[in-house]
């Protein structure tokens, strides 16, 4: 087994008894379906876009911030980072192995999702908000941007963790990193800006640079001499 | 196995080690003894690749440990500072996850080598109780259990003794002894300076940034001025301080 799935596979198994963890995961997701479920009844199946995408987005944003914080702040507490450290594996494959965790639980979380607003969304606001969730654009948010979305994230949570004294900061600091994505959703949540082909192609580019950005800033950051140095 | 060559250290403007220069071939246990803070874990760390020397260089297998760390660490067993493990796993987990690393992917010997080294290190009472509710003890058995694992050629124990009582410190005695006996090479720290004579076939002595190299607590008596008497922590601090005050020759 490499040692990306080597870590990975650990680090599924420590999140899964971590309950709190996945109890605010769960929370945070059943917020963002509430309100958007409180807007089907409102809105017709095209103004339903908007907030359906702020859900799927959400939905897959929310939970790396916490993991990849975990996943870093974690091991400097338990003082099972050094230990680590002097493993045969580069710091691509820890890298790697930590992101890769969030992306699965991002997944699991979106497929939840999409299967709870496929149920409930017809009940809420009929046969016209079931038809939303079946848009071409809804399908591709849901299926590249939200998983996209989550890579870079995920990254820059664990860059950010690695240099953090501890979680608090580290969490602070990765949601800040959030804001614009924040902005960007409650835009299109709003109306203000349209989700349109331009908009995702847009979109799918940025994020795509931002892949391949945040794994370069998040492979120097585990550099062990500075996680010794910084702990010291 | 282990080549430093005029090796300088700092952090920030306080220079930890300078000019180290030494070279170590396996089999043998190499005692690295000093006072706190003179530079032993940071040595440590340097031949596991974890630091960058600030000048010099730094040959572990002749491989440069810090550009080609995986490589290196592929054949190195390292518990170096803290004892951590993954306190929601059993003693049997935590080891199967470390050795996962070297085993490429064979689960049979993996398990293999963890039932082996439970055995080994005394920890067949509490192979599947939780790292967390482990005593000090354990939890230092643990750790020298991970680190010595099956695939080390070089293993770097940091003040493995820790914690450890007589009958414990005795078992491990007799496992590393054996090692020796495999041909594998052993740097070992410790302010336990009676296990350090009773192991060590060198003694590494940090004073003065320097690192000095004896074969015997004897050939240290025979260097000094006075007679210290039969207690080893007086040979070692009139040594250190005569060290320290010389500015230290290798």
């Amino acid at each position: 087994m490499s040692p990306m799935r080597l870590i990975c596979r650990h680090d599924l198994r420590l999140l899964m008894r971590n309950h709190k963890m996945l109890g605010s995961f769960a929370l945070g997701i059943g917020i963002i379906l509430l309100l958007v479920l409180a807007n089907a009844k409102e809105r017709g199946a095209a103004e339903l876009a908007g907030p359906l995408l702020f859900l799927f987005v959400g939905a897959a944003v929310a939970a790396p911030i916490s993991v990849a914080v975990h996943g870093v702040v974690g091991e400097k507490e338990r003082r099972t980072m050094e230990p680590l450290l002097l493993l045969p594996i580069s710091a691509g494959a820890l890298v790697a192995g930590k992101a890769l965790v969030t992306l699965l639980l991002s997944l699991a979380g979106l497929a939840f999702v999409y299967l709870v607003a496929f149920l409930t969304l017809p009940l809420v606001g009929g046969e016209a908000a079931a038809g939303a969730l079946t848009d071409p654009r809804l399908i591709y948010t849901a299926c590249v941007l939200a998983p996209l979305s989550v890579i870079p994230f995920s990254l820059l949570a664990l860059a950010v963790s690695a240099r953090a004294p501890d979680a608090q900061t580290a969490s602070a600091t990765s949601f800040i990193i959030l804001v614009p994505v924040w902005v960007v959703l409650f835009g299109v949540w709003m109306g203000m800006i349209g989700v349109n082909q331009r908009f995702l192609g847009v979109s799918t580019v940025v994020l795509l640079g931002l892949c391949w950005l945040t794994f370069a800033v998040a492979v120097r950051s585990v550099d062990p001499e500075a996680l010794i140095r910084r702990r010291k | 196995m282990i080549e430093l060559h005029d090796v300088e250290r700092r952090f920030g403007h306080r220079v930890v080690l300078h000019g180290v220069t030494l070279r170590l071939e396996p089999p043998g246990i190499v005692g690295l003894i000093g006072d706190n803070g003179a530079g032993k874990t940071t040595l440590m760390r340097l031949v596991a690749g974890i630091l960058r020397p600030n000048s010099g260089t730094v040959r572990v297998f002749g491989r440069n440990p810090y550009v080609e760390r995986a490589a290196v660490l592929r054949r190195v067993g390292a518990l170096i500072e803290s004892p951590g493990h993954y306190d929601e796993l059993s003693v049997r987990d935590n080891l199967t996850y470390f050795f996962g690393f070297y085993a490429n992917g064979d689960r049979t010997a993996v398990a293999r080598h963890v039932d082996a080294n439970i055995e080994r290190f005394g920890l067949a009472a509490v192979t599947d109780t939780r790292a967390g509710e482990l005593s000090s003890g354990y939890r230092q058995r643990l750790a020298i259990a991970r680190a010595v694992h099956p695939w080390a050629e070089l293993m770097l124990l940091d003040e493995p003794f820790n914690t450890l009582d007589p009958r414990s410190r005795n078992e491990i005695k007799v496992e590393l002894r054996r090692l020796r006996e495999d041909g594998k090479l052993i740097l070992l720290s410790s302010h336990q300076l009676a296990d350090v004579q009773q192991l060590c076939d060198t003694i590494l002595v940090i004073a003065g940034q320097r690192v000095h190299q004896f074969q015997s607590f004897e050939q240290i008596r025979e260097l000094l001025d006075s007679d210290p008497g039969e207690d080893l922590d007086a040979v070692y601090a009139l040594l250190a301080d005569r060290l320290a005050a010389k500015g230290g020759v290798s």
